[in-house]
């Protein structure tokens, strides 16, 4: 719960692909390269892995916002994969736009394993342009409990 | 004679047939519903009993969803519409069926009435409005004479879709929630779909379990966003979907987009061509980058 007068921090769900981005944040923190501690990292073998439901998901349960980051359009280490995700992501992208979830709360990104200066100005843009939209409301599932219960809950 | 009634009497005859000859071994087809302007499926095994199959303006089944629910090795002989016979060319690339085991009836479509519009004369869906397949893709047979179609109105937005593109982004959010607010979440629109196949849909899985039963407005919203996708460079845009929803709800608000983008995006419009893969399977190396940091 946040504190009135607090700065809201976001908390952002980063899908990594194993062989570039992951690495890529492996490198920013080795480097000392310095970014925002909002996001929690979650693994994928390749960017192609990444369901829209993941996505979705994500932010029915309380993430603020998403991140999808994955190896250069050719660099796939599976050799495709990337290619695939890219025509997912922007037919997803599309339709996100047009429900009217937020422009900014999914973002997407290609960092590869040498770029560990890229990787930490990646998450600091897209945890700045979260914090400009604000809390997710859209997609959020919330639960109304009785008063008394909520009250229970703060003591 | 009247046009429909000249194809419902060429239709009976090939049916008559192709059965009589061994050519093909069942012919699902429409027949006569038990209420005045419906009809119902029908499966014709014998020759004689062609004469159950009808044709008119309320044939709005795609009966191509019958054809995974029939897993013998027999011929079949299917009546198909233009926006049918697309589901089933994107059924058979995606190897869902065997083209060797159909026989297509092609049928020339006028359009079908909306039973649920009042006031009179009934007009056609909206979905028929701007159809450009009057003539299916692909057939063996085609009955109808494409000369006889009236123009419709192929690249202009429906009137609802165009009103709710005009919309802010906070609006559409706020019009969409309420549109399927009344989503009893009975999944009568996938079951219509005759490229919702999967045995198991992720709605139904529990390991994980993705999204909770019930009605909440945020797991609506999910199983309709992740439908459309799923059906992204896909749909053929038969409105099956639609007319399936018990609420009346207007699935081609999202369904229509997607299949616009991939249109634009991928200059794809699925279910037309046997040989291309459908957008999504397949990419090249100069797509669209700029969704990308």
């Amino acid at each position: 719960m946040m504190q009135p007068g607090a700065e809201f921090e976001p908390r952002l769900i980063a899908f990594l692909c194993n062989w570039c981005s992951y690495a890529g944040a492996d490198l920013a923190g080795i480097s000392r390269f310095q970014y925002p501690p909002n996001i929690r990292v979650i693994r994928v073998p390749c960017s192609g892995r990444v369901d829209p439901l993941f996505i979705l998901k994500s932010l029915q349960h309380g993430a603020d916002g998403v991140l999808v980051s994955g190896c250069h359009p050719g660099d796939c280490h599976y050799l495709t994969g990337n290619y695939y995700a890219r025509r997912k992501f922007i037919v997803l992208k599309r339709l996100l736009d047009y429900v009217g979830l937020e422009e900014n709360r999914v973002q997407f990104s290609w960092v590869s394993a040498a770029e560990g200066e890229k990787f930490s100005r990646v998450v600091a843009d897209a945890v700045e342009k979260i914090k400009a939209l604000g809390p997710a409301k859209r997609l959020v599932k919330t639960f109304s409990l009785p008063p008394e219960l909520i009250q229970a809950a703060h003591m | 004679m009247e046009l429909e009634n000249q194809i419902e009497h060429e239709l009976r005859e090939r049916a008559q047939q192709l059965l009589a000859e061994n050519v093909v071994d069942l012919i699902i087809g429409y027949g006569r519903g038990t209420l005045p302007n419906r009809v119902t499926p029908v499966f014709i095994r014998k020759p004689q009993d062609a004469n159950m199959l009808v044709w008119n303006n309320h044939c709005q089944l795609n009966l191509v969803s019958y054809l995974q629910r029939m897993q013998s090795s027999s011929k079949i002989g299917i009546v198909v519409k233009g926006c049918d016979a697309r589901s089933l060319v994107g059924l058979i690339k995606e190897k869902q069926i065997s083209r060797d085991r159909l026989h297509i009836i092609g049928i020339v479509c006028d359009g079908i009435l909306d039973t649920r519009a009042t006031g009179e004369p009934p007009i056609p869906y909206a979905s028929c409005q701007h159809c450009e397949v009057n003539v299916p893709p692909l057939y063996d047979i085609l009955i109808g004479s494409p000369d006889e179609i009236k123009p419709k109105k192929p690249s202009e937005l429906d009137a609802e879709l165009a009103a709710f593109e005009a919309l802010s982004p906070a609006e559409r959010w706020k019009a969409l929630e309420q549109e399927f607010s009344r989503c009893i979440r009975c999944y009568a629109c996938r079951n219509a779909c005759p490229l919702c196949y999967c045995e198991e849909c992720f709605v139904d899985q529990t390991q994980p379990k993705w999204i909770s039963e019930g009605t909440h407005p945020s797991d609506i919203m999910i199983y309709h966003l992740v439908r459309a996708l799923h059906s992204a460079g896909r749909c053929g845009e038969c409105g099956a979907c639609e007319r399936a929803c018990p609420m009346g709800i207007k699935l081609r608000l999202l369904t229509q987009k997607v299949s616009r983008d991939v249109a634009e995006l991928f200059q794809d419009k699925p279910g037309i061509d046997l040989e291309r893969p459908p957008a999504l399977h397949t990419f090249s190396t100069d797509d669209d980058n700029s969704t990308f940091l």
